[in-house]
């Protein structure tokens, strides 16, 4: 009984505070994907050619988010049915995005104007109770082009 | 909608990059074809219904980065790469990216 | 020069928008429903086998040895109560009733593979007539008769098997969630054994006394343990003792003629007077 009654809370719990989170991350998303519209990200190669007045560098960005118990617990019953786990989309496309915004703003912070070469890895470092994701990593790396005459505004982004 | 892995498609200029477009889908199949799988481990031999799992994620993926390209008017995505992660057991990550570009 | 742009992606390509409640609930009803459906099935199956299996192979099973350590020998009244009791019920011809009689506290009287029925002194003390003695002994002998044992034993072991490859790969909650949805279709078969059981035991009563007061007298018996609020092990296998009450009463009614009241006038058969001397001598012994 005290089982299920933990069970319960522990449901709302995640419930209540992973929908919150999940909407507050997806708004801040929003909200600095508009102000770093200004970046392209392209996933091709070969840069533009005829200005070579370009100096490159590697950025990245990474993080790591974490499942809630109630999107856990969907994913579980669903693993018994089959088919697409909803639970877990939208756990990666924030994660995605988030890791895309976090390198948009080392380029940004390095006076790039576009990142090329983009590659994504995606892990699941932590397993939870019976193997089902505990939290998933996604790191976002590409190579910006900063135009040579732009002042590196941080120097200590350099370094790293 | 052209989908390719090249940087350039021969004999086609790129008019203008729209940038990164993606798609992922995370897919499960039901019990039953777990309890198989598991058998199978002991045998060995090709998982059809993992193998048929992944394609399916695989297509419903690109399928959405296909829809991601036409919304932001692109008619190519080039330069296209796929990744697979497990996430948890006995379901799959598709994940695909690429450039959406306008081609002549 | 190549032209580059960033336009906005639209927001919900990547992810499904349904509710994430609603495929909660969906899918823990579907869950809860094949577990459910799937035992059913099981057990449905298994009943339809569980008469065909031969009785002397339900024998060859070495349960008495286990029962041994603990019985002690069976009085000759008890011993020849059951022998007519047993002749009334027209048993399937290759089954033997064993009875074993066991000195403890304990308020039961079971049935078990091979044909064996187990009576505690607990219950025995507890009882006022021959009538609510019959009742007891009619019970477990139609659960004999009726292959409950044997059944209930597959289900089981049958059960257990089914749901260790439904959670395979699942977590512990979901897990019990199953586990607990499996036992309460279990159950809900092993009460319906107790009614089968009830029924035949209340035939044997109207056909040796004529009136079914004996089920009633035990089952008062049953409801004066419960408020005691000793935990009889008839707790949730079992049906609700008013229920059962009510079940025996209105069979009676139907085979007898006699109406509920006419049948609380009948007087019991009181135990005789050797008996209750002799269950006197076995608790003073313990």
């Amino acid at each position: 009984m005290y089982d299920l009654i933990i069970f319960v809370g522990l449901l709302l719990l995640g419930y209540g505070f992973g929908r919150a989170a999940e909407a507050g991350h997806y708004r801040s998303i929003r909200k600095r994907e508009r102000f770093l519209n200004r970046i392209p990200v392209i996933a091709s190669r070969i840069p533009p050619h005829g200005e070579p007045n370009f100096d490159s560098l590697l950025v990245s960005g990474n993080v790591v988010i974490s499942v809630d118990y109630f999107k856990r617990f969907v994913a579980t019953l669903r693993n018994f049915f089959g088919g697409r786990v909803t639970s877990y989309e939208s756990l990666l496309d924030r994660a995605r995005r988030e890791a895309v915004l976090r390198m948009k703003q080392e380029a940004r912070a390095m006076g790039a104007t576009m990142v090329f070469n983009i590659k994504f890895e995606t892990a699941s470092i932590h397993k939870g109770h019976g193997n089902t994701i505990g939290s998933i990593e996604v790191l976002a790396y590409g190579t910006a082009l900063i135009p040579n005459n732009v002042e590196v505004v941080h120097t200590a982004n350099l370094m790293r | 909608m052209i989908i390719s892995n090249l940087e350039v498609i021969p004999g086609k200029r790129i008019q203008q990059h729209l940038g990164l477009v993606q798609g992922s889908s995370v897919r499960a199949k039901h019990i039953g074809r777990d309890f198989m799988a598991g058998i199978k481990n002991i045998f060995g031999g090709e998982l059809r219904g993992y193998t048929e799992l992944l394609q399916e994620s695989r297509e419903e993926a690109t399928n959405r980065m296909l829809a991601q390209a036409s919304a932001v008017g692109a008619n190519a995505v080039l330069n296209v790469r796929f990744s697979t992660s497990s996430v948890a057991t006995g379901a799959a990550e598709l994940f695909v990216y690429g450039t959406a570009v306008i081609l002549e | 020069m190549m032209q580059y742009t960033n336009p906005q992606i639209p927001e919900g390509i990547n992810t499904s928008q349904n509710h994430p409640l609603k495929e909660f609930f969906i899918l823990t009803a579907g869950v809860i429903a094949i577990v459910i459906v799937s035992f059913y099935l099981l057990i449905v199956t298994v009943d339809f086998f569980a008469d065909k299996i031969p009785f002397a192979w339900e024998q060859s099973i070495p349960v008495d040895a286990l029962l041994e350590s603990e019985t002690s020998e069976v009085p000759p009244y008890l011993e020849s109560l059951t022998r007519q009791v047993a002749a009334d019920m027209t048993l399937p011809d290759d089954m033997q009733v064993t009875l074993h009689y066991v000195n403890s506290e304990t308020v039961n009287a079971f049935a078990t593979l091979g044909g064996h029925i187990v009576l505690h002194r607990g219950l025995l003390e507890k009882l006022r007539s021959e009538d609510e003695l019959v009742m007891v002994v009619a019970h477990e002998i139609a659960h004999l008769k009726y292959r409950h044992p044997i059944s209930s034993a597959s289900h089981s072991l049958l059960a257990m098997m089914l749901l260790s490859l439904f959670t395979s790969s699942a977590d512990d909650i979901l897990n019990r969630l199953m586990g607990t949805s499996g036992l309460l279709t279990l159950m809900k078969f092993s009460r319906d054994y107790e009614y089968n059981a009830d029924a035949a035991a209340v035939d044997v009563l109207l056909h040796r006394y004529g009136h079914a007061q004996g089920a009633v007298g035990l089952f008062d018996v049953f409801k004066a343990q419960h408020t005691g609020g000793e935990p009889l092990e008839f707790v949730n296998t079992h049906p609700l003792t008013e229920r059962r009450i009510q079940r025996a009463l209105s069979l009676a009614e139907q085979q007898s003629g006699l109406s509920a009241e006419q049948s609380a006038s009948k007087n019991l058969q009181p135990l005789p007077v050797e008996f209750t001397e002799w269950l006197a001598a076995e608790s003073a012994d313990k």
